[in-house]
């Protein structure tokens, strides 16, 4: 039967029974993954250190209470033992006992027995028997006693018993007259009072305690369990990215704690790393179109070679050579953009003046423009300072010189004077606009967005000479500097033949002014204005 | 030139060194870092050649230490490895220049040339001369058969490096580098460019020409014919 299950539903069933696996892994590991998660020992330590407190203060209560009413107790009984002792002094041990009947009917709270040895009989007091159990002589301590109250309305009836806790002192008066022994005295006092305060308060104390221990590992259990729900989302996240789901992004509470914070960071490496993918992507799909056409052009024409006499074969291999020096160009530039891409770091970035930089280039350009019929010009205001590589912006800007050279150039009865204008400008609210402009062919508006997206490159600069990864290098060198690159309208274009005013192509870089901490360039607009506020222009 | 090549890869070595001695050099070779040292110990070289890859020896420590050892003997260092910083790493450990793989020979060889003539005092030398041109750094003056030329500061220093490196080839990447201190390579031929500004102020007006055009290689400013 189960040979004849449909492939799909078997393979449900299977998934299935790995979420369900899932799941009870989940749960016989979420107590032992309680207990150690930091939110749990962390309130373990915060709920011991309250029990502590409660008890501390509870030893204080019943300090305060049990064991100054016992001192008390002690105090009264060791009065009233000095007191028996005068009465045993002057009068002897019968007039002791008359005193002591005399004070028991005064007073409901107090117990005496008195007994004399060898005998052991019991002379006065209302005790009926000496208390059993362990007791020191001369120090208090603590027994029970059956109190026997009457009925009042019923004299004759069964009393009724009551066990009752006192306290008592026991001590020996000398002996006077024959007498080898002097009499035991004990002198005691009732103390349910003092019992029933001291049971109310252990027990309010045990049971603060309790509530203390099981509410600290309620709010202990339930805050971890929180932190690995959290957790859990980031783990579930991380996991489905690993298994190759790069679009997956770490769900955020909304209550903006610091787990999301983190997620937040965390989606922005995510994205980070998935634009990085997609540009690897990218630049294997361009390696393959760059490499594979000029390869397979070498190939054929080394085929071709072999087949031909020695004069073609030498000609052959110049061209192959010059084939395979653009390979190299391509993969070099390649290369370098990856690097740039990949941004991980910022070395070679100081602040420089751009003003500087371009009249470098334009320097190193001129000869060469004069000489291919450009007019090249400079406009240049002063700028503040920008925080950059001077070896990648002058890459950037010789890339874009290159490009216009390429495209603007008169050629075919096409663009009769061909112009590159380089503008240097303060940006409003602080850094500078550098823009490259020509009067050629310029690019369409609807490729111009597609032109700025990493990697991506017209079909027109992919078949001309040379790498033709110019653009996407200055795109990358932008996006290096945190800058921002537009593509848009250059130069008026003098083609008055078909009647239509036309425009070269326009390429603007913004630069964020430095700041004090490479850091902060990517930071908001209004860090941006205080930069510029605080930078002053240099360029003269 | 005696020439001392340190590298692994075999057939790249092979190649190089065959390239090296057609140009006239006398050239040794060692595939790896331990062997290399012992016969850079030995002594006797003009120039070394050494991969940063190397097995037993890595190529940065074979130089620091023929370095603290107090030698001076010129050293270029070949690398996959092209981002700036592997430069200054390179630098750093003592190597007088940096060549990133893939090149092309031409350019190995003027560079290795140009470490050869590096050696030569000329550093301190305030005045070159090359046939009947003469130039002056000092008083930053140059003549030509007596005939004061006028040039721009760019073209000074570019004629300055070309007189430093009289009789050796000098390619389009060495001019960029040392003259314009740019590390990457422009599409645009700017540099034949200057070169032909250049030669129009020191040969226009002269019978022999004296900066020449190496085809496929870069230039050399030469009185030989």
């Amino acid at each position: 039967m189960a040979g004849n299950r449909p492939h799909e539903q078997a393979r449900d069933d299977v998934s299935q029974d790995v979420g369900q696996s899932a799941d009870k892994w989940r749960v016989a590991n979420l107590v032992p993954r309680l207990f150690r998660t930091t939110a749990f020992r962390v309130t373990i330590v915060y709920m011991l250190l309250f029990v502590v407190a409660v008890g501390l203060l509870g030893a204080f209560i019943y300090r305060a209470t049990i064991v100054e009413q016992r001192s008390k107790v002690e105090q009264e009984l060791r009065e009233e033992i000095f007191l028996f002792h005068a009465v045993y002094e002057d009068k002897g041990l019968l007039g002791l006992g008359r005193f002591m009947d005399k004070r028991v009917s005064l007073s409901h709270t107090v117990l005496y027995y008195m007994v004399v040895p060898p005998y052991g009989n019991k002379i006065a007091g209302n005790l009926t028997n000496f208390p059993t159990g362990d007791y020191k002589k001369d120090e208090l301590f603590e027994f029970t006693y059956e109190l026997v109250s009457r009925n009042d309305n019923d004299p004759f009836g069964e009393p009724a018993i009551e066990v009752r806790p006192a306290m008592a002192l026991v001590t020996r008066f000398p002996p006077r007259g024959r007498q080898s022994l002097g009499p035991l005295v004990l002198v005691g006092r009732d103390v349910t009072d003092i019992v029933s305060i001291r049971n109310a308060a252990r027990s309010a104390i045990f049971h603060v305690g309790l509530v203390t221990l099981v509410l600290g590992l309620v709010v202990g259990i339930a805050s971890s369990r929180a932190f690995l729900q959290r957790l859990d989302d980031i783990n579930r996240t991380a996991s489905a990215i690993r298994s190759g789901d790069l679009t997956k992004r770490i769900p955020l509470s909304g209550g903006g704690d610091e787990f999301d914070n983190l997620a937040v960071h965390l989606n922005m490496m995510l994205e980070q790393i998935e634009r990085l993918m997609v540009g690897m992507r990218q630049v294997s799909d361009n390696i393959a179109h760059d490499l594979r056409s000029p390869l397979t052009r070498i190939r054929s024409r080394l085929d071709d070679a072999l087949r031909a006499d020695d004069a073609s074969q030498r000609q052959a291999l110049v061209e192959t050579a010059e084939d395979v020096e653009r390979l190299l160009a391509t993969f070099n530039a390649l290369l370098a953009m990856t690097r740039i891409e990949s941004g991980e770091r910022r070395k070679g970035f100081e602040v420089i003046d751009l003003g500087d930089l371009v009249e470098e280039i334009a320097e190193l350009y001129e000869p060469a423009a004069e000489e291919a019929g450009f007019e090249l010009s400079c406009h240049m205001a002063p700028v503040p300072p920008i925080y950059a590589s001077r070896e990648l912006i002058s890459q950037a800007l010789s890339n874009l010189l290159d490009n216009a050279f390429k495209y603007a150039r008169h050629e075919n009865g096409q663009n009769p004077r061909p112009k590159i204008e380089i503008r240097l400008t303060p940006k409003l609210g602080g850094g500078a606009l550098l823009e490259v402009l020509d009067n050629g062919p310029g690019v369409a508006p609807q490729d111009r967005q597609r032109i700025l997206n990493r990697f991506v490159r017209l079909d027109q600069s992919r078949t001309s000479t040379g790498s033709g990864l110019g653009l996407s290098m200055v795109a990358a060198v932008v996006a290096a500097h945190h800058a921002s690159l537009s593509i848009g309208d250059g130069l008026a274009r003098p083609n008055p033949e078909d009647g239509e005013q036309g425009y070269g192509l326009g390429v603007r870089i913004a630069f964020p002014p430095a700041e004090k901490k490479a850091g902060q360039l990517a930071n908001s607009g209004a860090e941006l204005a205080r930069g510029e506020a605080a930078t002053k222009p240099t360029h003269g | 030139m005696r020439i001392l090549v340190i590298e692994d890869d075999a057939s790249a070595a092979a190649f190089l060194v065959k390239g090296l001695r057609e140009a006239g050099h006398a050239v040794d070779h060692s595939l790896d870092g331990a062997t290399g040292l012992n016969m850079a110990e030995a002594g006797g070289y003009d120039a070394f050649v050494i991969d940063r890859m190397l097995p037993e020896l890595d190529g940065l420590s074979l130089l620091q230490k023929r370095r603290d050892a107090g030698d001076e003997t010129p050293a270029l260092f070949l690398s996959a490895l092209g981002e700036v910083d592997d430069r200054v790493a390179g630098l750093q450990a003592g190597g007088d220049d940096y060549l990133v793989k893939p090149y092309a020979f031409s350019e190995l060889l003027a560079r290795v040339e140009a470490l050869g003539r590096r050696r030569a005092p000329s550093n301190v030398t305030t005045k070159f001369t090359v046939g009947d041109l003469e130039m002056d750094i000092l008083s930053r003056t140059v003549r030509r058969a007596g005939k004061k030329i006028d040039l721009q500061p760019r073209e000074f220093r570019l004629l300055e490096y070309l007189m430093r490196h009289a009789g050796n080839v000098v390619t389009r990447t060495m001019l960029l580098e040392n003259v314009w201190e740019y590390h990457f390579d422009p599409q645009t031929n700017v540099i034949d460019v200057h070169i032909s500004r250049l030669r129009s102020k020191i040969d226009k007006d002269f019978d022999k020409p004296l900066l020449r055009t190496v085809r496929g290689a870069g230039y050399k400013l030469s009185d030989e014919d």
